[in-house]
């Protein structure tokens, strides 16, 4: 009865998700700040285990298939951006800066994180390898919400800045995918030291081999005249093989599911059907964005007060990471641009990627540590969800007085 | 080489076999991770979902090898689930299929709506006769004849183990009842493929959905009746035969509001409406296994609602009585592949070859004599009907497939009469896959002979 309800419960929201739009016009701006799709992971929180208990933990269980496949339709479609003709026509100095971006932020949380989970946990290390990994890698991506907001604001809509933000936003969370990838092939499988070094990073090379394996499969599935129905087929069962997979072995499935969607994107004779594909996913894009928000709400158990004071610290660190980053990565362009120096700050927002490879490492690991870096991650999540707006348009609102 | 020499050109055999390369391809990948890599108990939904997977692209892959053949897609699809399944290489093995059972419940509801969907009464107006007669007759033979022939065969059954004339009497009138059972799933299925359209495919889908209701009411009077054969001092069980009515009113019912409410949904143009579709199917699904364990915990009543009929109902509903059947259809279509992929793929997993091992003599035995009482009660009924010579030719090949309605009915066989019930249950099991493996071949052979399989269902050219 509970998993019917839940289920219920679940797709109703979704569907309510995948019909709205943010809140605009009127309502006061930390409202509107507010009601950005953080408020189904609040959703979540409410009917999850801690308090309304209808989203259970035997229903979570149910639909861990489920949340397999989300992860990696997620990954495929962010892969199958990575179309080397298009990425070809963007500006090569925009496309460094949201790399170097994302490198610096990551590098500024990983070493914070790792130095506080030094000296705060007594966990195996690997474990606070891999918990270190996923809050630099979540903190890595940038979300496109607070764009929204630049864009409907009178004062910033026409300027330059905001495309160069989107562009960022766009890109970088491919870093974070990435180091994810990395980090759980080195730490979560095997033992990681040095004797062993040789075997963890075998694992990286057959996450990768899943990644190019699971896509030739697709290609060669659709070198011939494929229905619309059997693509979907297709991409069902390429999402759910590659996903499934990487689970099973306890690997990234977003980074073998984004090599499938990058090899994929990339292979001349398969761009004919690109769009067919983007079509299909994007049938089911919203409804599962915003089914993996309350899902991820429903696994969040609130911090305690540490945790609380951490996911400050996290928020802090990463917006360190993104203001250095920021600066850093756009000097060459600020040459030619108008780029304001605290463009990092435009960056706030974490978006669904972070979230995803937040709820990635509950599929991989099932340590005490696990549950209370998701705790700390989500709630950062938030916080930064609702502080993104205020920091982007102050942001392009400078770049706008600077050019004036 | 595979392909039927009549009809293949060199590009379709190099599509067979690049297909089967792929498919070759696929099936080492998983078998090399199950093998090589140790993967731990903790880890089976994720073990599901890239069986999930598995299972998706060889079914689809054989599908497509099937149809090159000359033989129905989901006869690929169940022989996936056949050759993978916990019969012959065990990749899809029980504990691998249990997490995934949502979706079969799914598929199972998803497939009613469809065939509610596809009944138009602008054109069953015109063949009432036929249905009429092609349910009173198929029925009839079909149960006297099979049920006579088990009433000569019983006294060869050990595992009757010499029950008086009188309880033969009613075991046979109890397999009489099941052998007329039909699957409109796999009509549905193999309409879909074929994109057959026309009053052959019309009447055989519209049959098969009332033979399900009537089968369901027929099964309880037989078992009403086997219940006094067995414990006459417990009277007529009158009371069971009005629960199963009940039931079907219900389910009937219930349909009819699941239509409005998902005509009205199409109607004001809602979101993802594919995506409502399957969830709603599950939910039905689930809700109606639901009611049935809440009446047997609280009521000790053994009626539930059928589910299948749940959304046939809806679906006959929003084609006839709403003006979004084409809005409903063009939804359903698609995700109707993954859907039969998953089913069929599914079926042919659970398919219990163990039981058709161990009586595949008496088993092939009576599936032959109810093909042979098919026979002759279709040409009884098109023949007094008047239909066409293509109809009276061919009715019988859409009427062999035996699915989910036969094993529901045989299970509950199965738990009324455990002292023999288990014995006559596998030759009952065996009987309904043979029907299985065949019915789908006959019925698509059925739509090309009378033309209404539509050119662009047959195989396409492979691009070299």
């Amino acid at each position: 009865m509970k998993a019917l309800v839940a289920v219920i419960v679940l797709t109703t929201l979704a569907l309510v998700g995948s019909r709205r739009a943010f809140v605009q016009g009127r309502s006061p701006f930390a409202v509107q700040s507010f009601f950005t799709g953080t408020e189904f992971i609040i959703i979540g929180l409410l009917l999850g285990r801690d308090f309304l208990n209808v989203i259970d933990d035997s229903t979570l269980d149910l639909l861990r298939p489920f949340v397999c496949v989300i992860l990696g339709w997620v990954g495929f479609l962010f892969g199958l951006q990575f179309d080397r003709r298009t990425v070809s026509k963007l500006p090569s100095g925009f496309f460094a800066a949201s790399a170097v971006e994302g490198m610096i932020t990551l590098a500024t949380v990983l070493l914070a994180a790792w130095y506080l989970l030094i000296r705060n946990t007594n966990a195996a290390p690997d474990v606070m390898a891999i918990a270190a990994v996923t809050l630099a890698a979540s903190a890595t991506c940038t979300g496109l919400t607070a764009l929204t907001f630049i864009e409907n604001d009178r004062r910033t809509a026409s300027l330059q800045v905001p495309s160069l933000l989107r562009f960022v936003s766009s890109l970088d969370p491919a870093v974070g995918v990435v180091a994810a990838g990395v980090g759980l092939s080195l730490f979560a499988v095997h033992p990681f030291d040095a004797v062993s070094f040789p075997m963890t990073l075998q694992w990286l090379v057959i996450s990768m081999c899943l990644g190019l394996v699971t896509a030739w499969i697709f290609v060669s599935l659709t070198l011939t005249r494929t229905s619309q129905a059997e693509l979907t087929v297709y991409l069902l069962g390429v999402i759910a093989l590659a996903g499934g997979v990487a689970f099973a072995l306890r690997l990234s499935a977003l980074f073998v599911s984004f090599i499938c969607g990058l090899v994929v994107a990339n292979l001349t004779h398969v761009r004919s059907i690109q769009g067919r594909v983007m079509t299909i996913m994007a049938h089911g894009d919203r409804f599962l964005y915003y089914l993996l928000l309350v899902l991820a709400g429903a696994y969040w158990k609130l911090p305690d007060i540490p945790l609380l004071f951490a996911a400050l610290v996290y928020v802090v660190v990463r917006l360190v990471g993104k203001v250095a980053g920021g600066y850093l990565s756009t000097r060459r362009l600020a040459r030619h641009h108008a780029v304001p120096p605290l463009i990092g700050l435009g960056l706030v927002s974490q978006g669904g990627m972070g979230l995803a490879i937040i709820v990635e490492l509950r599929f991989v690991s099932d340590q005490p540590l696990t549950e209370a870096v998701m705790s700390v991650a989500i709630l950062a999540i938030i916080i930064n969800e609702f502080l993104a707006p205020w920091f982007a348009i102050r942001t392009a609102a400078r770049a706008g007085k600077s050019v004036s | 080489m595979v392909c039927d020499p009549n009809r293949c050109t060199s590009g379709e055999e190099r599509l067979v076999i690049r297909r089967l390369f792929t498919l070759s391809a696929v099936g080492v990948l998983v078998w090399l991770l199950l093998r090589i890599v140790e993967i731990s108990p903790s880890a089976t939904p994720a073990e599901s979902t890239f069986m999930l997977g598995f299972a998706l692209l060889s079914a689809a892959l054989l599908g497509e090898i099937v149809e090159h053949l000359r033989l129905p897609r989901i006869t690929g699809y169940m022989f996936a689930g056949i050759l993978f399944g916990p019969f012959v290489a065990n990749l899809l093995s029980a504990r691998v299929l249990e997490p995934l059972s949502a979706l079969n419940e799914m598929a199972f509801a998803f497939i009613g709506l469809a065939a509610g969907a596809e009944l138009k009464v602008a054109i069953l107006r015109g063949r009432w006769r036929s249905i009429l007669l092609l349910i009173v007759c198929t029925a009839t033979v079909v149960m006297i004849g099979v049920g006579g022939f088990f009433i000569v065969a019983a006294p060869y059954l050990a595992f009757l183990g010499g029950l008086p004339p009188l309880q033969i009497f009613a075991v046979a009138g109890m397999v009489g009842v099941i052998a007329a059972a039909r699957s409109p799933s796999s009509a549905i299925a193999i309409i879909a493929e074929t994109k057959a359209d026309g009053p052959f495919s019309e009447t055989i889908l519209g049959v098969s959905v009332a033979m399900d209701v009537v089968v369901i009411g027929l099964f309880a009077v037989a078992t009403a009746v086997a219940g006094l054969a067995f414990a006459p001092e417990q009277g007529l069980d009158l009371v069971f035969v009005i629960e199963v009515t009940g039931e079907i009113a219900v389910s009937i019912a219930l349909g009819v509001l699941l239509g409005a409410i998902i005509g009205l949904y199409l109607k004001r143009k809602g979101p993802q409406v594919s995506l409502v579709i399957v969830g709603l199917c599950f939910l039905v699904y689930r809700f109606s296994e639901m009611v049935g364990h809440y009446l047997e915990e609280t009521h000790h009543l053994g009626v539930g609602l059928e589910p299948l009929l749940i959304c046939a109902a809806a679906g006959f509903t929003i084609q006839n009585l709403s003006h979004q059947g084409t809005r409903l259809i063009g939804a359903m279509d698609r995700v109707a592949l993954p859907v039969y992929v998953v089913f069929f793929t599914m079926t042919g997993a659970r398919l219990d070859l163990g039981a058709l091992a161990t009586s595949w003599g008496i088993a092939l035995t009576i599936a032959g004599f109810r093909i042979a009482m098919i026979v002759l009660g279709t040409r009884l009924a098109t023949s007094l009907a008047g239909d066409p010579k293509p109809f009276r030719r061919y009715s019988w090949l859409g009427f062999v497939t035996q699915a989910g309605l036969s094993l529901a009915l045989i299970s509950q066989f199965e738990s009324q009469f455990p002292d023999w019930g288990t014995g006559m249950a596998t030759v009952l099991v065996a009987v309904v896959a043979i029907n299985q493996l065949i019915g789908p071949v006959a019925f698509k052979m059925a739509l090309e002979m009378v033309g209404e399989a539509r050119r662009g269902s047959s195989p396409r050219k492979g691009t070299s």
